[in-house]
């Protein structure tokens, strides 16, 4: 019974390639005591690096050279460290990850020990890029911290609902099984959370609701098809490469242009995965920047910017009519993260011509759109559609605490 | 008389036609180095034609790149255009072309009309064609979406008056959708290459780019190892083990696990497209089945009905007549109607090629 009656702060890591998210909250109240971000961490940039740390409000901008996510961890601990000496209130208890990407291994939040971290190990190839960062870290942490427990949260988990037809790539079986090949999804902790957040602003009940949420974002993007509270599809597959198109990302491609490439061209396999995860979508096609935002800035004078907005949109729309097809309509559509809450042109882009489908967006309120979740459909759309920020930490943080708790009443 | 003609690697197929809807009068099918060699070609041709005027030969080729946007008449400015394409597929165009020439020689003053698989396709909007890769892969037109059976897709959008949203389906050895407006594709699944798409008896169709990598990179496996897996390896056989026709294979769907889940995976990739093609048309007035298929598998096609019915789709129940060429399986007060277009592709050439002497001879 340590957790069941007390409070309990827990301190949430999310990195991206070069980012360290973190967030002390205390659970169960969900109050977020500390945040920041750790900014251009590890890469080869003009500017240092950057943490921006706030206590309770109160923020610090830092510059400095951080060469890799350990070391930018470490800075944060000292950071937090010196601010617990004035305020015993956000000293943490516990640290709790998201991984991207645990195979087959994992479906659900584990509390991390010795067998855990070796089957961990086992996966760090299935994301080259993610994987090995957070495993560092958690690694890190356990060398530093070994009194403090943590817990790792995955991305991929939400999406273990997917049922059969939607999840099997129709390759040999015997090649599926053995390699583990059918589809994980990804984004599945912030899919989750802003259908559970656009529930209760609606005040319906995830279990009777039919939800497409897009997460749309300046590094990948994905779409879900959310049936009753559970994922029923997601467009990313076995590695965050399938689906939409993304900053660097080309997302869905003839496999026979990877043949292409690499029999004709004379790519290496590292080369043409290279240029496929790092050197496509958005910057493939517009060149001067990956950056969407950067594009819909230039679409009236750039004809390349134009085709890249173009194919973004129309890979989104075609996975949303997908969606809307096998959940036999939608109720609620959803837009989240920094591109599908920050360019309104995409949400009216994305909602174009599909009234047919019952989705409906009313401009002036699209427009008008500035923080927080709002609900931006028009009064005749069958499907509300709604623009819900995204927070991981905090639903890294419930989802820990839900398994403190279970753990609890076990011992 | 018109003469359809068809020719792969292995064999050339004949179709003869009498005109005016009298159906057809002759098939006959030959090894393709017995017609390359034949001193006798014409006459044994004309052995089945008798004593009746041959109008038109019409060939069906499979590829026609940038250079033929439409039905193409053959004469020596096409040879040389043909040739150029020789870098797309180095052994099916030469193949083609010395045929070609060999009936050219043979039967002179006969014309002689040319009829793409990927013509209709030309028209296909700039972010339909291209991928989400480097522009310097487009340069040259290289890698872009060719499309395919653009002689049926293009047929079935025929069948309605312009202006409606139309989606056609064609079930041949490979599934295309292919969304249509005004004579124009605005989608079509199959791109560069026949992988894309929906699979088919051994390929896998759309896939995750990334197992590639992660297969060859992680795993060490050759990239020619994987390039034969997925092509020759994958789809029905792979999912099943069953090296079955797919009309044989359907005999066990409801009955045989393996086989469920191989057609409910067909069935959610065509259905991705239909998705993705009522989000191009902005709607959906017809859908339209079609190819060589499309007997066969009417339990699919009413199986997929049913799972968008909620679309306002009223279908009529099985079995439906078969003695119409084409016909309607939806209901009168259905708000979509769905067709069966059962006429064949040596068919569809011959009418086709019909249109176009009628052209030309009231042109004259």
């Amino acid at each position: 019974m340590k957790y069941k009656k007390t409070k309990i702060n827990i301190l949430t890591l999310n990195c991206g390639s070069s980012s360290l998210k973190y967030r002390i909250i205390r659970m169960p109240e969900e109050k977020c005591l500390v945040q920041g971000e750790a900014e251009r961490v590890g890469i080869k940039t003009q500017g240092d690096s950057v943490i921006t740390h706030s206590v309770l409000g109160k923020t610090r901008v830092i510059k400095l050279k951080l060469k890799d996510h350990a070391e930018a961890l470490n800075k944060i601990l000292s950071l937090i460290a010196n601010d617990a000496r004035e305020n015993k209130e956000i000293i943490f208890d516990i640290f709790a990850h998201r991984y991207v990407h645990p195979g087959n291994f994992f479906t659900k939040p584990v509390k991390v020990n010795k067998i855990v971290l070796g089957k961990l190990k086992e996966t760090l190839s299935l994301a080259a890029i993610h994987n090995p960062i957070i495993y560092n870290l958690i690694e890190f942490c356990n060398r530093k911290y070994k009194a403090v427990e943590q817990y790792v949260v995955f991305d991929t988990a939400f999406h273990k609902t997917i049922p059969a037809e939607f999840s099997t790539y129709a390759l040999p079986v015997k090649l599926s099984k053995k390699y583990g090949l059918k589809k994980i999804g990804f984004h599945g902790i912030s899919h989750q959370y802003v259908m559970e957040e656009a529930c209760r602003f609606l005040k319906r009940d995830p279990k009777l609701q039919k939800v497409i949420s897009c997460h749309l974002g300046t590094g990948g993007s994905s779409i879900c098809a959310i049936n009753r509270g559970k994922s029923f599809n997601t467009s990313m597959g076995f590695t965050p490469l399938e689906g939409l198109v993304m900053n660097t990302r080309c997302g869905d491609l003839d496999l026979g242009v990877i043949f292409y490439i690499m029999f004709k061209e004379n790519f290496s396999p590292v080369e043409a995965e290279n240029i496929l995860n790092k050197k496509s979508g958005i910057l493939g096609l517009f060149s001067s920047s990956s950056d969407l935002r950067d594009v819909v800035g230039n679409i009236d004078t750039d004809q390349k910017a134009k085709m890249a907005f173009d194919m973004y949109v129309q890979r989104v729309k075609a996975y949303l009519s997908f969606y809307v097809l096998i959940l036999k309509k939608a109720d609620i559509l959803i837009f989240t993260d920094s591109l599908g809450t920050g360019v309104p042109l995409l949400r009216q882009s994305i909602c174009a011509n599909l009234d047919f489908l019952g989705i409906s967006l009313d401009k002036d309120k699209n427009q008008a759109y500035q923080d927080g979740i709002a609900q931006l459909g028009s009064a005749q759309s069958q499907t509300k559609i709604l623009v819900v920020p995204t927070n991981e930490e905090l639903m890294i943080a419930k989802e820990t605490y839900k398994e403190l708790i279970k753990n609890d009443t076990r011992n | 008389m018109i003469l359809v003609i068809e020719m792969n690697l292995k064999d050339v197929k004949f179709w003869i036609y009498k005109q005016k809807n009298m159906g057809l009068s002759h098939f006959f099918v030959k090894d393709i180095e017995e017609v390359r060699t034949s001193k006798t070609l014409k006459n044994d041709i004309l052995n089945f034609t008798g004593s009746s005027k041959i109008e038109a030969i019409s060939f069906r080729i499979l590829f026609g790149g940038d250079f033929f946007d439409k039905t193409t008449v053959i004469n020596q400015q096409f040879f040389t255009k043909f040739s150029k394409l020789t870098e797309f597929f180095p052994f099916y165009i030469p193949l083609i072309l010395d045929m070609l020439k060999i009936f050219y020689r043979d039967f002179k003053d006969i014309p002689q009309i040319a009829f793409f698989e990927t013509s209709f396709f030309s028209k296909l909007p700039e972010e339909e064609k291209y991928y989400a890769i480097p522009q310097e892969f487009h340069k040259d037109n290289k890698i872009k979406k060719w499309g395919f059976h653009g002689i049926y897709h293009e047929a079935n959008s025929g069948m309605f008056p312009q202006g409606r949203k139309c989606i056609s389906i064609v079930f041949d050895k490979q599934t295309t959708v292919c969304a249509i407006k005004d004579s124009k594709p605005l989608m079509i699944s199959l791109g560069f290459t026949p992988l894309e798409g929906v699979m088919s008896r051994t390929s896998c169709g759309d896939l995750d780019p990334g197992i590639v990598f992660y297969l060859v990179n992680v795993h060490k496996f050759s990239i020619y190892k994987i390039d034969d897996i997925l092509k020759n390896e994958s789809g029905f056989l792979g999912l099943t083990g069953y090296d079955l026709e797919l009309n044989e294979l359907l005999k066990f769907y409801g009955k045989d696990p393996k086989v469920n889940v191989a057609f409910d995976v067909y069935q959610a990739q065509i259905l991705k497209y239909i998705g993705e093609g009522i989000s191009v048309l902005g709607g959906l007035d017809q859908i339209v089945f079609s190819g060589s298929q499309v007997d066969a598998f009417n339990p699919i096609i009413y199986s997929l009905i049913k799972k968008i019915s909620f679309l306002g789709i009223n279908t009529i129940r099985l079995p439906w007549a078969n003695d119409k060429k084409t016909f309607q399986i939806t209901s009168v007060d259905s708000e979509i109607k769905v067709h069966l277009n059962r006429v064949n592709l040596a068919e569809t050439i011959f009418y086709g090629t019909e249109k176009l002497l009628h052209k030309k001879s009231s042109k004259l």
